[in-house]
């Protein structure tokens, strides 16, 4: 959103704030987008996005006569999203913190629980991004260790490559993730 | 929550709009509402009160409702209409005037005075407006209610007085208004 836009914004929420409805349909029409790009962001999870970002929109219009003249729209709008989106994220944790045991007993004890399966696609995501920023030399260099290439392939040479990538690898991932395990 | 349309959405969106309204204008009544239980306390025949709260409640709360300018009218007229609701009271307690040999009801003459006063105030505040003639029509219907809650004690003479008053202390601004703008 340009500077342009936010202005026109701000005029028509001080608009409506007032009492004019004819303010409404811009409102409406530019802040919707916001917040489902803001919720999409912060829970990564579309249904509920939509769902908070469709409570956090009612209740701003609720409470719109009490929009201050003096603040800004999208902060104010952003608010209402944060909120939701924490009231989401804490219903979430409180669910899996109820879980009961027969929902244990129903996880197949040789299958991954839902949230392990989440982390791990979680891990090899970030790891593919991580390989993809890797020079072809240490990809190929990683590719042949992973393979478990026969002893022919590992001379002294071959050895020292695998150990740059790797470390290579390593300081990419400290540098995504902050630690090195 | 189930999916709903954009158009949906923004259909509910009008209507929370307009709840959300309508609690920020019942504010109103805290205004409103003590006036005419204070006129209900100071001895005002209860049907009258009824009527004429229940009139000047609804129409405050009509008004704020429609738009931010018509709630700060409100104000204006509760606040101009308060000579009037009071000061006819207290001077009916102070008994009649004799004025050469006959007796005036100090109410009409009291009424006449808190008229000119509201009219007088309401139009400055008007003067403030962008929309200065609706936001001076609503701020006068509501100092009317507010004041012929309190001087009716002097019957029709008294609520004519008022209006009388308030069209004199309306057209000295009214006229200074227009002088300055030619």
């Amino acid at each position: 959103m340009d500077a342009g836009q936010r202005e026109q914004l701000q005029l028509a929420m001080r608009a409506l704030a007032a009492g004019d409805r004819a303010a409404f349909k811009p409102v409406f029409s530019t802040l919707w987008p916001v917040l489902r790009v803001f919720c999409d962001r912060a829970l990564h999870d579309s249904d509920a996005a939509h769902d908070a970002a469709q409570t956090a929109l009612m209740k701003l219009f609720m409470h719109a006569a009490e929009f201050r003249a003096d603040g800004d729209v999208i902060a104010w709008a952003i608010g209402f999203a944060s909120f939701e989106c924490l009231s989401v994220r804490t219903r979430k944790v409180r669910r899996r913190e109820h879980v009961d045991d027969a929902g244990l007993a129903a996880v197949p004890a040789d299958q991954l629980s839902p949230e392990d399966a989440l982390i791990h696609a979680d891990l090899r995501a970030a790891a593919l991004e991580l390989l993809g920023s890797l020079r072809p030399q240490d990809l190929e260099a990683l590719r042949g260790a992973f393979d478990g290439e026969g002893p022919a392939a590992s001379g002294p040479t071959v050895r020292k490559r695998r150990q740059r990538a790797l470390e290579r690898l390593r300081i990419a991932w400290r540098k995504a993730n902050g630690h090195g395990d | 929550m189930a999916m709903v349309t954009e158009a949906q959405l923004e259909r509910r969106g009008r209507r929370m709009y307009e709840l959300g309204r309508a609690r920020w204008a019942s504010h109103v009544l805290l205004l409103t509402l003590p006036l005419a239980l204070s006129a209900w306390a100071l001895g005002r025949p209860t049907p009258l009160v009824l009527v004429l709260g229940g009139a000047l409640c609804v129409l405050a709360l009509t008004l704020a409702f429609v738009h931010e300018r018509y709630a700060r009218a409100v104000l204006a007229g509760v606040l101009a209409g308060l000579p009037a609701f009071a000061v006819p009271v207290v001077v009916r307690a102070t008994g009649s005037l004799w004025l050469s040999g006959a007796a005036i009801d100090p109410c009409l003459p009291a009424s006449f005075v808190a008229g000119i006063l509201a009219g007088g105030y309401v139009s400055l505040r008007a003067l403030d407006e962008g929309r200065r003639i609706s936001f001076w029509l609503a701020a006068v219907c509501v100092a009317a209610l507010t004041g012929t809650l309190g001087c009716s004690v002097a019957g029709s003479a008294g609520v004519l007085g008022l209006m009388a008053g308030v069209l004199v202390g309306t057209a000295p601004v009214v006229l200074r208004a227009e002088m300055r703008r030619s």
